[in-house]
């Protein structure tokens, strides 16, 4: 394959939610990611330039019913609990259909950003929810969601970014908490925060970048620690990470394009290697992905929109509020 | 979906199970609206507590029911139970994770439950009222099953499960032999008997790693990155060990670990979790000499120089086994740090061209294959020159000792010569990081803007 079959993998996105998937038992069994899921398909339509393939005011009617009173947050389906991971994806599908200053968001502002700012704990890190455990993610998930709030303050970037240090280990990557071995899904977690939070000359880049170009495996694919088997979703995690530190060209692209359209099912969506099942959030990696290869590669192949590495949405869409140091 | 098989259904098999879905979701959403309806009304009953059972049985994904359960056991279940009540229902939660993780051994949901449970277990007597050793019995059959599940498919020979077994029973014997009284009125009894049996389980998840020969991805994300998170045996273990109760026997120390480590490692020196687990541990160790230096600062630091040496030790038997393998040499790149041991420094390197040329031959030669399989796949990860690690070593090294060595100026001109040919070598072996080699060529690791000027000479 060496072809992105752009127009199939908009249907496909398309019909995630139509009558056919409801009607499968799958589908229901999956609400607890389905503002997620939103999010994934959503990034994926805008990284095709193809946004209006979903109706606006529907999905901007779900995402507010997804919003739960009781914690300020959303949850990932109307009525489920809310959660840091799915009120960062209910705030990007806002932002990216240009509606948080819609009044209807507006009022719950307030209660958002109070519930995102209560998941702190005294040590700098965030929790996912009141039950939930620490990890560098739901830093990421937070300080990400603040920032395009415009709520993000020094007096929390500071105590988060302390603990993200923590989290780096002697071969440059980061785990998920400190003392737990790097991962590359981490490590974009962790570079993002230090890249919002203007933090970034706080590590060594080379280093970082060495450990993240060392990913890319026979086949051309990337995976996301030393000696286990590429997947899909770690084009995203590596590239935006190796993007951040301007170090995108330390994989090769020929390789990696090759691994990712191999992916595809002609019929439309992505899987995580050749010929496994194919679903929304691989689909979204993948795009976002190749645009950043074709960001670094200054090149037009394949036509995507150029996507943010920090906040893994359209520039045009985060330029609007992006107030942290570009590299 | 991670790992799972893409296939195309007929149409008849497409109608069966769109008339089965139906069925299927109809009662699913019938249970799952019941219990909202509870949660929203602060239904803190036995009944809904059964009934978040009956939905976690079809999805043990569903955090909010998980959630709720929760909220039931803390504002219904446990306000009037006595502490021997409250131990029972979290031990019998402890099972019910269990049971889905033989299941769904990737869901973070039921980890967290599971830590959850682990850490309200109530200060209590233990062994007087609930002998540990019935518990233990029961429990060893539970740790079977779960790293059953995990070795599926995978060839488990029936000795070796048979011999795995009886290690369990010795070990728990061991650990009931402990002197009766201490454990009458020890107010961590049941703290300590939930973590002991927690420890195990993580020890029986990293012997399936290692008769597997990889370290398992386990339990890894099976939807998503970002909805599931990621634990796997070693995240787990050193969860467990940060959990133990003060008076935990035998206490884990820094030093027990590092022995841990060591014989992880001689089992299979490309355990690259073992070897990351001992930078951790020998960084307390000797930070933790440096802040209470019992005979004098210089004497603390000789020994700390005096373990180092033996790890320098301890790694060479790797590099020399197998110089293809990563681990040993991201290990060593940790051991040598900033290089301002200069001695050291040079040894190290001279002992790397050596092992280069132990076989000039392979230069340019795969060397090692590293084949991966999953239940779908067998697939090569890489192929492995074997002279990338210490070609790559020898460069980064050189740099370092550009920068703290005071080379001499015919030491330089041949360290800049050998620097070229080494990088044009790795730019041959190892394509896919080619720009990275050429960056190295300008600007080195460093940052040493000096050096930059000699290598370009
Ligand atoms: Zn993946």
């Amino acid at each position: 394959m060496t072809q992105l079959f752009k127009q199939k993998h908009v249907e496909y996105v398309q019909n995630l939610n139509s009558q056919i998937s409801q009607d499968s038992y799958e589908y229901w069994l999956l609400e607890h990611l389905r503002l997620n899921g939103i999010y994934w398909g959503v990034v994926a339509l805008a990284t095709m330039d193809n946004l209006k393939a979903l109706p606006e005011n529907e999905v901007f009617d779900f995402v507010l019913s997804c919003w739960d009173s009781r914690s300020g947050g959303f949850g990932a389906f109307p009525r489920h609990d809310g959660h840091i991971l799915s009120t960062l994806s209910a705030i990007q599908v806002l932002l990216i259909y240009n509606r948080l200053d819609d009044p209807k968001v507006v009022d719950k502002k307030p209660a958002i950003v109070k519930f995102i700012k209560e998941l702190q704990l005294e040590n700098g890190s965030f929790q996912g929810d009141r039950f939930g455990e620490v990890d560098t993610r739901f830093i990421y998930t937070a300080i990400s969601a603040l920032s395009i709030l415009g709520e993000l303050t020094e007096e929390m970037s500071r105590p988060a970014v302390d603990f993200i240090l923590l989290c780096q280990n002697f071969d440059g990557g980061f785990g998920m908490v400190p003392g737990a071995e790097s991962h590359a899904a981490q490590v974009f977690t962790c570079l993002a925060t230090l890249a919002i939070t203007g933090q970034l000359d706080r590590i060594k880049p080379e280093k970082t970048a060495a450990w993240l170009s060392d990913r890319q495996v026979e086949g051309g694919g990337l995976n996301g620690r030393p000696e286990k088997l590429p997947d899909l979703c770690y084009s995203w995690w590596v590239m935006s990470s190796l993007s951040i530190l301007g170090k995108a060209h330390w994989v090769d692209f020929t390789g990696l394009i090759s691994f990712i359209l191999k992916c595809q099912d002609p019929n439309g969506g992505i899987s995580d290697r050749a010929d496994n099942e194919t679903d929304v959030y691989h689909t979204c990696f993948a795009l976002a992905g190749l645009s950043l290869i074709e960001m670094s590669q200054k090149l037009k192949e394949f036509g995507l929109v150029p996507i943010d590495p920090v906040y893994c949405m359209p520039t045009s869409v985060t330029r609007k509020f992006t107030n942290y140091t570009q590299q | 979906m991670h790992g799972i098989k893409r296939t195309k259904l007929s149409k008849e098999d497409e109608d069966r199970k769109k008339q089965e879905d139906a069925e299927q979701i109809a009662r699913y959403r019938t249970m799952v609206d019941e219990c909202l309806k509870r949660k929203d009304n602060k239904d803190y009953s036995e009944e809904a507590f059964a009934l978040t059972n009956s939905i976690l049985d079809f999805n043990p994904e569903f955090y909010t029911i998980w959630n709720y359960r929760r909220m039931i056991m803390l504002e219904g279940l446990f306000p009037n139970a006595t502490s021997e009540e409250r131990y029972s229902r979290l031990t019998s939660d402890l099972r019910l994770t269990t049971s889905y993780l033989k299941i769904h051994p990737k869901v973070y949901w039921i980890w967290t439950h599971r830590k959850w449970c682990l850490e309200h277990v109530p200060s209590g007597p233990g062994r007087t009222s609930l002998p540990a050793r019935t518990v233990s019995v029961e429990d060893s059959k539970h740790l079977e099953d779960i790293t059953g599940s995990l070795t599926e498919g995978k060839e488990d020979p029936a000795g070796q499960n048979g011999s795995r077994e009886s290690t369990i029973n010795a070990e728990q014997t061991q650990r009931n032999g402990t002197p009766a009284n201490d454990e009458e009125n020890d107010v961590e009894g049941w703290k300590k008997e939930a973590w002991a049996r927690e420890l195990m389980l993580v020890e029986k998840m990293l012997e399936a790693d290692s008769r597997n020969c990889e370290s398992l991805p386990w339990p890894f994300p099976n939807s998503s990155y970002f909805s599931v998170g990621l634990v796997h045996a070693w995240d787990y273990r050193r969860y467990v060990l940060s959990s133990l109760p003060k008076t935990f026997q035998p206490a884990k120390t820094p030093q027990t670990e590092v022995r841990y480590t060591t014989k992880k490692i001689e089992s299979n020196f490309s355990n690259f979790s073992a070897w990351h687990q001992r930078t951790k541990e020998l960084s307390k160790i000797w930070d933790s000499m440096r802040s209470q230096p019992e005979d004098g600062p210089q004497n603390v630091e000789a020994e700390i120089q005096r373990m180092r040496q033996k790890e320098f030790e301890l790694v060479a038997q790797a590099l020399w086994t197998d110089p293809g393998d990563q681990s040993g040499w991201l290990y060593h790149r940790w051991l040598v740090g900033n290089g301002d041991d200069v001695a050291t420094l040079r040894r190290e390197i001279a002992q790397i061209k050596e092992l280069l040329e132990a076989e000039p031959d392979s230069k340019c030669k795969p060397m090692q294959s590293i084949v991966r399989s999953d239940p779908m796949h067998t697939l090569i990860v890489s192929i492995v020159f074997v002279n990338l690690g210490p070609l790559e070593s020898l460069v980064h090294y050189t740099q370092l000792s550009m920068r703290t060595a005071s080379l001499s100026d015919s030491e330089m001109s041949k360290a800049r010569q050998n620097m070229r040919q080494w990088l044009k070598d790795l730019e041959r072996i190892d394509p896919f990081r080619k720009e990275r080699y050429r960056e190295l060529g300008v600007f080195p690791f460093t940052h040493d803007r000096s050096s930059i000027s000699r290598l370009s000479g």
